[in-house]
Order: structure tokens, then sequence, then C-alpha cells
């Protein structure tokens, strides 16, 4: 493996939110983490593209202080019963953090698949708007 | 605000970063650091790798290695092999419509006391009868307990890691059903040697 300190980049991203968090190798010491709402006054942007893109730029710096050259990437949508693909800010996250000079190891995607379990929202006849 | 900010510089400053080296079975090498304030605090952090890092061997990617940290010396922190996993999207690869995919849950004992789950899963070419899935899943089962009953656990997780388990299973069920592939897909640490299991919880206290 490449040399210098490496650590990960949890990613959650949802519909309404996207979370990063950058802790070391072993996910027990948080170095860095950050939410839309630190960002953006307005609810509605949390989740958004460039919301997520300035979010990585702010970590990104933050590690980079604390000596850490890249980063493994775990992407994580919200899963369970609700969706199963990452929300809209996770891929412009993971490209901000390459561009603010992280290097970027493996991406793996880290949602939580249930083996069965509850049944999802919305009922028999599904979200009726 | 000010204050705040000072004592955090402070409480990063008290914080050591320290070497996690993987297990003998996996060439003793260094390949991770974490950082902590306590060398105490890092005994029982889980930290994951792949092979292909380990072995610099880029078509071992898929296959993830969980070590545990139980002790720490210096700056350097020893790990245990813990299981390991091939990756969720490399699984899906091998998944494909209209063939089977036969998965097995065998728990083996090794000659040193350990007992180990492993979770092989067999994908053929075409889809299978019932009962010809059976006969496969039964036929993987016997291979791993047998291979397994003259092995410790460094060879059986040498052999499960390379490969080697899995082209075993593969040679033996292929007369029953053409097979795609085999792989172990999963192997977990159950238990440890009660006696081995005792002795380095009081020697890891004063290290």
């Amino acid at each position: 493996m490449a040399e210098g300190k490496w650590g990960i980049a949890h990613i959650f991203s949802s519909f309404n939110n996207t979370l990063i968090t950058i802790t070391d190798l072993t996910g027990a010491e948080t170095l860095a983490k950050i939410s839309g709402g630190m960002v953006v006054k307005a609810a509605r942007d949390e989740s958004s593209p460039y919301t997520a893109m300035q979010m990585a730029m702010q970590v990104a710096e933050a590690v980079k202080d604390k000596g850490i050259v890249g980063v493994h990437v775990k992407v994580r949508a919200p899963g369970g019963n609700r969706q199963r693909s990452p929300g809209p800010g996770a891929q412009a996250a993971i490209r901000a953090l390459a561009r603010a000079g992280l290097r970027i190891g493996r991406i793996e995607d880290a949602t939580p698949i249930p083996h069965d379990g509850t049944k999802p929202a919305g009922g028999k006849r599904g979200r009726r708007v | 605000m000010a204050r705040r900010s000072q004592r955090k510089a402070d409480s990063r400053k008290a914080k050591l970063w320290y070497k996690v080296v993987s297990p003998e079975m996996f060439g003793r090498a260094p390949f991770g650091e974490t950082i902590a304030n306590d060398p105490e605090r890092i005994v029982g952090r889980i930290i994951e790798t792949t092979l292909g890092d380990l072995t610099n061997n880029f078509s071992k990617q898929n296959t993830k290695l969980r070590f545990r940290v139980d002790r720490v010396a210096g700056d350097s922190a020893y790990t245990k092999f813990l299981g390991h996993e091939m990756t969720t999207d490399y699984v899906r690869s091998l998944v494909k419509r209209r063939t089977s995919r036969i998965d097995t849950i065998v728990d083996v004992t090794t000659t040193d006391g350990y007992q180990v789950r492993i979770k092989p899963s067999c994908f053929t070419v075409k889809r299978a009868r019932a009962n010809q899935v059976k006969c496969i899943r039964e036929l993987s089962k016997k291979v791993i307990l047998e291979k397994s009953k003259s092995l410790d656990l460094n060879q059986l997780i040498q052999d499960v890691v390379l490969g080697k388990l899995s082209l075993e299973i593969y040679k033996e069920a292929k007369m029953i059903y053409p097979l795609r592939r085999v792989e172990v897909r999963k192997t977990e640490i159950i238990t440890e040697p009660s006696t081995v299991a005792a002795a380095p919880a009081p020697a890891a206290t004063p290290a």
C-alpha cells in the first residue's frame, strides 16, 4: 500500500442530507465530520451535490492538517427498508475529496441490506401525494 | 470558541499514531495506522483490509480480511485474524439469472481448537435441479469437513483465502453439475481455544 497515513471516509447520503465522517482505518477514532446543515442554511439544500462538494472540501482540509494523505471510501445509502442507492450527494462528495488532493483508495458500498426485515413505510397502496 | 479550539489541539497532541501489524499468517507486516491517546484503547479495535493490499496482488482485491488488535507493544499493534469476506459487489457480479447459487454454511474445528464457520458458494452454469443442488451442498460440506480435519487455523485460512479449498470443492462438485465458479464467501472465527484465550488476557494488561 502507498506510504503515508490513510483513513476511511464514511459517506452517508440520503435524499435529505449528506454526512461525511473521516476516521482512522479502524473506524474507532473520528478525525473530522460534517453534515449538510453545517454548510448551508436551508434544509432543502442539505442533500444537494453542491453542498456535498463544499462539505468534502472542508473535511479534506481538516484531515490533511492531521497528516492524512488518502482515504478509502465507504458509501452508504439509508438502506434497511428505505432506498438502497445513495442520494445525490455521494458522487459529488467523492469527486470533491479527490479534487481536494486526497488520494482515493477502495470505494465500497456499505449500505445495510436486511436479510428480510420490517415492512417499508407507505402502506399497501404506496405513498399517495 | 477560542478556548475550545485550544483544548482540542492539546488533546490531539496527546494522541499517538500506532502501526497496525498483520498476523503471522499474513507476513507480520505493518499495513495501517491508528490513533489513540492510550495504547490500551487500541486493543479490541477491528481493522479491515483487502488481501490485494497485503500481498500486492491486484487480482485479490475482492477479499476483505478482518483483524482485531490484541496486543500493543511500543508503537506497533499486533492483530489477530477474525475472518474474511468477499466484497458484496464481487459476489453480486457472480450471481446471474437462470443459474443456481448454492450457499453452504459449515462449522469446523481446527486441530488447534479454533471453531471456524466457513461459507462457500457455488455458482452453476445453468439452473440445477433441487436434488442436484442438495447434492452439491452436501458434497461441499463433506469436502470442507474432511480437509479441515488435518489443518490448523493457519493452514486452513491460507487454503481458504488463496482459493485452494474452493478449487477442491469445484473439482468434486462439477461431477454432479457443471459449475461456473466456487468461492468461499465468508469465514468467521466463532470460538478460540479456551487455553489460548485465557493466556493473553493477563499478559496484555502490563503491556
